[in-house]
């Protein structure tokens, strides 16, 4: 890596977001994007991946909003901007994917308009020199026949072909960052494979910092640089790749590991993490993973702030599991 | 392969469906779901079968269950053809298969207490006394970690685990041979997954249950099947013994398969090799292989000629045309 | 596309065969029409003879043939009343209905859908609120009230409009705002309720996260989608058309058919009900087939659909 690799470009600190009714969804996460990398958020259903990464972009529901943090991006803060600024950052300079690519396309306008209008709203294009972009960019992610393929709608897609079209459509301002929202899990594994090597690869040549939001594993353990790891809205464990699976120091990381079989081995019995993740209603105080943790102690009641070791390698835990 | 302790035997089972009419006047065309499919499931074992979406695993495992015809073969239930069972073996049948699904909560009445939704079974065929079913109840959800308190209440104030506790325990009350599971654990979080197919296994040591395991989770399924069937558009392209098949998988789209599951471990980092395409139409196959559209080995032999399963004397099939005349033990 | 058409208007003429041999079976049912009509004391000869006359003594099955022969010619009999053919009594009462119903489905359908559309983009803003506290009260309150309200305040006290009958042309006014206010009113909640669920849809996030203009977002990929289910109901109102100017014109003695469907009941002249009840599941068929049509001309889904 370069030293140039090692700036963020997107810091977010202190983020807190809470739905109607006083429910905190996501608690004090810090974490931040570097250039031309792929961030791993990794976590269960629930934990905050989606809402946090919505937020960057004033994307929450109407009855969620940002409490407090910031996010730092080119030199002003996506919390703070308004939706005329926000709309120049959206979709230009960030880009999102989401999961379940066929119900996030509009099911009655071309597959071409809605990549074209990408690129008509931020680059002031025509239609028809859109249109041509929208051909090369639906080539350049694989769908074949791309100029017969403009003029189709979402239905006649399959889903994974609708995932290259978001693809496509994220890729169409060649943005700094594009957060992809668990963009594989209504595919079958060997489609899912296609387009983890599809981003893959765009990451690597364009040089897009990548956000890769999903519950698996074995996805960021192959695709990402960085991983973060949430439970329950909090940020429990965060640092390189390799530090975190091969040094798990937050009990819950380690607990998720151990607890997924794996493909490449075969495993007597599984660890496995008893309990469930707390609704949002009922939150512990203090460590949300007192619960279910077998090392909790009696000052995990409180809030356990993260301590921080080599290469950016953070954990929030009173009763770390060993180094290993 | 040895029959003499089988459960349950499928002997080229076939099933179509009549898809959608592409015009007013032309004929329905049919859909293969399953196509000569053979498979048996011994006593006490867990049979896996996997296959992406559409493959035909959900319809097989109907069929294993007596709740779908088969339009060619037939399933042997100790020997007994299925569709010969007189009232009284077939009402034996349905206490000994049992069945769960992917969607616990899709298959839990919600206005009705868990614990009389296990109960249920017990009260149908009048076992004992009111007590005693009570009691019997209790106990079996306890055996799969719900007790009392989480008995009384209804299914959505419990969580999916624990719904799909609940479900097992339904399952198992009547004490079953066989249960055939769909995606048991594929709605439930990571953590949480564990817990049930920890559950699945212990129930299954303690009370030598057999299981028909479907799943597309190759992870899951090498952790907890003993045998597993590759289905890959209704056939069986590969079936073996779960450590030979991840030791030395021998049909294309078993290694393509093994191959595109990420692993957990960045230290394992491997080039991916992925299959390219997508599934074909299953309505309009070619003829040969079915896997030949997508297979990067694929000869105009695999095109023109459908490969068939051949077994070898450890009992590993496959149906590649490669793998035959490379002389594999067939 | 063509196939799908043709689907439709095989069933849409289909269930207007099923409607007039409704009609048919139901007006055998209630009872023998030559007696409902006559006096009590007429001589059983008199009854023959018009039995004979118009056919009633043939077989059911004959009857039936002849009725739908006439029926599909465009006749549908002769008003008991004053023996003029039924079409031409109807053809004289249809463009009164129609100069109202018409111009006030027009009102309704473009007050209704903007109210909907702008409370829906407004939720739970002052404008959204007033809105719908205003379609609420047009939708639950009854037409004749809201008509006798108009009247009582534009004739009665400050004596700008004249209250019935139609002969000027301020005549119309009343009515038509009468008859448009209902039918605004529902298309206003429901179409308000369509816009907001389309705006829940995950495809309008992704319309946001990639930076589209509120205007583009609302205009090119809302409300195309929202007007699928706006084109049903704008559908149903226009086959209440005929159906819902039946109190209005009572009230404000209009000389449309809806009167002439209460003379007739009132009289039982069941010929001339008869073709009315008819006319109107006509309208409803015709209306639903259109709704069909636009359907397939806005949704892919449908158009592309094998
Ligand atoms: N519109 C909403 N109203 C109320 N609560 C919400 C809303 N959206 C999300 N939440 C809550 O916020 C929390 C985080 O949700 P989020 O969607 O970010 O989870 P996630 O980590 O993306 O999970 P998944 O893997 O299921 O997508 C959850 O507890 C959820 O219940
Ligand atoms: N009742 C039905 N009518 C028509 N076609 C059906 C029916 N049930 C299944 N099919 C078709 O049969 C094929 C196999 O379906 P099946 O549900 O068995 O697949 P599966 O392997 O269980 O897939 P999944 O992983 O998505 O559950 C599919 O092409 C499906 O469309
Ligand atoms: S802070 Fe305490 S409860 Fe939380 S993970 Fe660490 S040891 Fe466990
Ligand atoms: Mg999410
Ligand atoms: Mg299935």
């Amino acid at each position: 890596m370069t030293a140039a690799e090692h700036i963020p470009i997107l810091s977010v600190t202190g983020l807190e977001i809470e739905f109607a009714g006083g429910l905190r969804a996501v608690r004090g996460v810090d974490f931040s994007v570097r250039q031309g990398e792929v961030l791993g958020l990794v976590g269960e259903s629930g934990c905050g991946k989606s809402v946090t990464c919505l937020s960057l972009l004033g994307l929450l529901p109407a009855n969620g909003r940002v409490v407090e943090g910031s996010a730092m991006f080119d030199g002003q803060d996506l919390l703070s901007l308004d939706e005329k600024r926000l709309n120049r950052v959206r979709g230009r300079q960030i880009a999102y994917i989401s999961q379940n690519s066929t119900q996030a396309l509009n099911p009655i306008l071309t597959i071409g308009r809605q990549i074209a209008e990408t690129m008509m709203t931020h680059q002031g294009l025509d239609l028809s020199e859109a249109r041509r972009r929208a051909v090369e960019l639906l080539d350049r992610v694989g769908v074949p026949q791309p100029s017969k393929r403009l003029r189709a709608f979402p239905h006649q897609f399959s889903g994974g072909m609708n995932q290259r079209v978001m693809i496509a459509m994220a890729l169409a301002c060649d943005p700094a960052i594009v957060i992809a929202d668990e963009p594989t899990t209504a595919l079958d594994v060997t489609i899912q494979a296609q387009i983890l090597e599809l981003l893959a690869e765009i990451a690597r040549e364009r040089g897009t910092s990548v956000v890769m939001i999903t519950h698996d594993l074995g996805i960021v353990a192959e695709m990402a640089d960085r991983v973060a790891v949430m439970y329950a809205g909090r940020l429990v464990e965060s640092g390189e790749v390799t530090d975190v699976f091969h040094n798990p120091r937050h009990p819950y990381t380690r607990g998720l590991l151990a607890s997924r079989p794996r493909i490449d081995r075969r495993i007597e019995t599984l660890t496995t993490i008893e309990g469930q993740v707390p609704s949002l209603r009922e939150m512990p105080p203090g460590c949300p993973f007192s619960p279910r943790c077998e090392g909790a102690e009696p000052r995990c009641a409180n809030m356990p702030g993260h301590t921080e070791l080599d290469r950016g390698h953070r954990y929030a835990c009173w009763n770390p599991e060993p180094a290993a | 392969m040895t029959e003499g302790n089988e459960l349950i035997r499928a002997e080229g089972v076939g099933r179509s469906f009549a898809s959608r009419r592409t015009s007013m006047w032309s004929a329905t065309e049919a859909v293969q779901a399953v196509v000569d499919v053979s498979i048996g499931i011994r006593r006490g074992e867990t049979f896996g079968l996997v296959g992406e979406s559409g493959s035909g695993k959900s319809t097989l495992g109907r069929i294993m269950l007596g709740m779908m015809k088969p339009t060619q073969g037939r399933v042997l239930w100790h020997g007994t053809d299925l569709a010969g069972l007189d009232p009284a073996e077939r009402a034996g049948f349905r206490r000994r298969v049992q069945m769960i699904f992917q969607d616990p909560l899709g298959n839990l009445d919600p206005r009705m207490r868990v614990l009389a939704q296990v109960r249920e079974a017990l009260d149908i065929h009048a076992e004992g006394t009111p007590e005693e079913r009570k009691r019997k109840a209790l106990a079996t959800l306890a055996s799969v970690g719900i007790d009392e308190n989480l008995a009384q209440r209804y299914p959505h104030q419990l969580s999916g685990g624990q719904q799909q506790r609940v479900v097992i325990a339904r399952a198992i009350i009547l004490d079953p041979d066989l249960v055939i599971c769909d995606e048991p654990v594929s709605a439930l979080d990571v953590s949480v997954q564990a817990q049930v197919l920890n559950l699945l296994s212990r129930l299954q040591a303690e009370l030598g249950l057999a299981y028909l395991f479907i799943s597309h989770d190759l992870a899951v399924v090498r952790y907890i099947c003993h045998r597993i069937a590759v289905l890959y558009l209704g056939r069986i392209v590969e079936e073996a013994e779960t450590e030979a098949l991840f030791a030395e998988p021998r049909h294309p789209y078993t290694r393509a398969l093994i191959r595109s599951v990420p692993v957990a471990d960045p230290a394992a980092r491997r080039k991916r090799e992925v299959l390219q395409g997508e599934l074909p139409d299953p309505g309009s196959l070619p003829p040969g292989c079915a896997f030949a559209t997508r297979c990067s080995l694929a000869t105009d032999r695999c095109r023109a000629e459908a490969p068939a399963l051949q077994t070898d004397s450890d009992g590993h099939a496959v149906a590649c045309h490669l793998v035959e005349t490379a002389g594999t033990r067939a | 596309m063509t196939r799908y058409l043709s689907i439709k208007l095989a069933r849409a003429l289909l269930t207007m065969l099923l409607v007039v041999s409704f009609a048919f079976v139901v007006l055998r049912l209630a009872g023998d029409p030559v007696r409902t009509m006559m006096p009590e004391d007429v001589s059983p000869k008199v009854i023959e003879h018009y039995r004979q006359l118009w056919g009633l003594d043939r077989p059911l099955w004959e009857q039936y043939l002849r009725y739908i022969g006439s029926a599909l010619r465009g006749d549908f009999g002769v008003s008991f009343q004053d023996n003029r053919g039924v079409v031409s009594l109807i053809a004289e009462r249809l463009p009164a209905t129609l100069r109202l119903g018409i111009p006030a489905y027009l009102l309704a359908v473009v007050f209704g859908t903007t109210m909907g559309i702008v409370a829906a983009l407004r939720r739970n803003s002052a404008t959204d609120r007033g809105m719908m506290t205003i379609a609420v009260f047009g939708y639950a309150m009854p037409n004749f009230f809201l008509g006798i309200v108009l009247i009582l305040i534009f004739s009665v006290w400050l004596r700008i409009l004249p209250s019935s009958g139609d002969t000027r042309s301020s005549s119309i006014i009343l009515p038509m705002i009468t008859l448009a206010t209902a039918h605004a009113a529902a298309i206003a909640r429901f179409a308000r309720s369509a816009m907001l669920e389309i705006l829940n849809e995950p495809y309008m996030r992704t319309a946001r996260a990639k930076g589209l203009s509120a205007m583009v977002r609302n205009l090119r990929h809302a409300l195309p989608n929202a007007l699928v289910p706006i084109v049903t109901i704008m559908g149903l109102k226009f086959g209440h058309l005929v159906a819902g100017a039946i109190v209005i014109e009572t009230v404000f003695a209009w000389p449309g058919v809806g009167r002439l469907l209460i003379q007739s009941v009132d009289t039982r002249d069941l010929a001339v009900v008869q073709a009315l009840v008819l006319m109107v599941a006509a309208s409803m068929i015709t209306a639903n087939f259109l709704v069909d049509v636009f359907y397939g001309l806005i949704d892919p889904r449908v158009r592309t659909q094998k």
